[in-house]
């Protein structure tokens, strides 16, 4: 490699290096053409923390704009700044300095652009086979779990303004967390027989991050516009419920009690709307153990 | 800011006087920021300046002043080139400088550099102590080398285990939703 292309080559990844995630090999390549331009050290140099600052404390940027800022975090990201600011005594002084509460405004929700991506780039013959197959599945599904599983939803339903107004909702479902997060739960395929899932102790410090099965991932993109309601039962009461679109899902999610959650058995169900308004809501429903 | 300000030590600062100062440093900087951004990078430089109050005395804050506020307009600047743009070197703190592109208040007002440094120490806080003491190194001095030197490890040595800590950030790098992670993805080459 020559110096110019090197040189061209190393300024665009100094941010990339800067955050620490280049892979092993282009750290090294960086770092070695670190050494002899000293125009890119210079320019680097402009990333380092500003002295008083602290890479371990919530950005001063952050702080500075509270309230827009903080509705960017979502998921797991949003949980690790809840919990710094519970026990940071400084970053919850220096947002009490500019005048903001440490609460966090709602969460922005992103736009789905994976799945827009994807749809760009699908061929209609790959539509064709998702379609084929999610109903195939589905079909499958309803063939070996008829009655458990798969309900009508009419009555007590979220989508039944009855059933909304039934109970305040005591615990927040947030959606589209970090499926890596420590302690997440992984759920199992719906049709799952067994007992309820015993989840241990759930607080409001780290709520319980479920990791959902495939089964709970779009299909196709024209299923995850469709619209999910999960809702979160104890003795047929709701207590939390969340609705959203199918994509908007993610990986993994969150129940998050405003306290500790009381211990007992609950239900937790996914009601996802029929594609139009003759067909019927598909649900699947889970039974958990909160000690 | 001002009324809610708290007096960090016996010589508490003017912190409304101060206030002032870091929003004429920033507009004599960046004289075609609207008056949001002004009010956004003037608090950014107030924070640190609080945290650094926090720390010890400050004997001269509006010089601090002069130097926070020409470092957050440099900031300023990087963010508004976007994740792909090049960054420019730190020039003295006396150079004017050159605001890039539209400037919108309201579009990603924290620095997503800083934002994400901060996170993948608070996740290694969680999952591995080892590797926040590499994180926090590294982000500090911005080199592996030095690192290597500080920990008496071989320069390669500290790399590799580097990559092993940073390779499940890396994983929800391509995979998670957000704009954090929508900037991660922007600043990795393809």
């Amino acid at each position: 490699m020559n110096l110019t292309r090197s040189h061209e080559w190393t300024a665009r990844r100094l941010l990339a290096y800067g955050a620490g995630i280049l892979a092993e090999s282009e750290t090294l390549d960086v770092e070695q053409h670190l050494r002899s331009c000293t125009e890119c050290r210079t320019r680097l140099a402009a990333i380092r923390p500003p002295a008083g600052s602290d890479p371990r404390h919530l950005p001063a940027s952050l702080i500075a704009t509270w309230p827009r800022s903080s509705r960017l975090l979502v998921g797991a990201d949003r949980d690790l700044v809840v919990r710094h600011l519970h026990q940071c005594e400084l970053c919850r002084a220096s947002l009490e300095f500019v005048g903001y509460s440490e609460v966090l405004a709602s969460p922005q929700h992103a736009a789905p652009s994976h799945w827009a991506r994807l749809g760009r780039r699908w061929t209609a013959w790959a539509w064709a086979v998702g379609v084929i197959g999610a109903v195939a599945g589905a079909a499958a599904w309803l063939l070996v779990n008829p009655a458990s599983s798969l309900r009508n939803r009419t009555g007590w339903s979220l989508l039944d303004p009855r059933g909304r107004a039934a109970a305040a909702a005591k615990v927040t479902i947030e959606t589209a967390v970090d499926s890596l997060a420590r302690s997440g739960l992984r759920l199992p395929e719906p049709g799952y027989r067994g007992h309820a899932l015993d989840v241990g102790v759930v607080t409001s410090i780290s709520g319980l991050v479920l990791v959902l099965p495939p089964a709970l991932q779009p299909p196709t993109p024209e299923i995850g516009v469709r619209n999910m309601t999960i809702t979160l039962l104890r003795e047929e009461q709701e207590v939390g419920s969340h609705q959203g679109r199918f994509y908007a899902l993610g990986d993994a999610i969150r129940l998050r009690p405003e306290d500790r959650l009381e211990a007992g058995l609950y239900e937790l169900r996914f009601s996802l709307a029929p594609a139009d308004s003759a067909g019927k809501p598909l649900e699947f429903v889970y039974r958990l153990r909160v000690r | 800011m001002g009324p809610q300000a708290q007096n960090p030590s016996s010589s508490a600062p003017e912190w409304e006087a101060l206030h002032q100062v870091a929003r004429q440093n920033i507009r004599a900087r960046l004289r075609s920021l609207p008056a949001g951004t002004v009010e956004d990078l003037s608090r950014e430089v107030l924070v640190t300046l609080f945290r650094l109050s926090r720390r010890e005395r400050l004997v001269d804050p509006e010089a601090l002043i002069h130097t926070l506020a020409h470092r957050v307009c440099v900031d300023h600047v990087r963010r508004q080139r976007g994740p792909t743009g090049r960054l420019d070197p730190v020039l003295d703190a006396e150079s004017p400088l050159e605001a890039g592109g539209a400037d919108s208040p309201s579009d990603i007002p924290a620095d997503m550099l800083e934002l994400f440094r901060f996170l993948v120490l608070e996740r290694f806080r969680d999952l591995d102590f080892p590797c926040q003491e590499l994180a926090k190194r590294f982000y500090v001095e911005q080199s592996w080398s030095t690192v290597a030197e500080q920990m008496g490890l071989r320069h390669p040595t500290v790399i590799k285990r580097w990559a092993r800590c940073i390779q499940q950030v890396r994983r929800l790098v391509r995979t998670q939703q957000g704009r954090l992670w929508e900037w991660a993805r922007s600043v990795s080459p393809r």
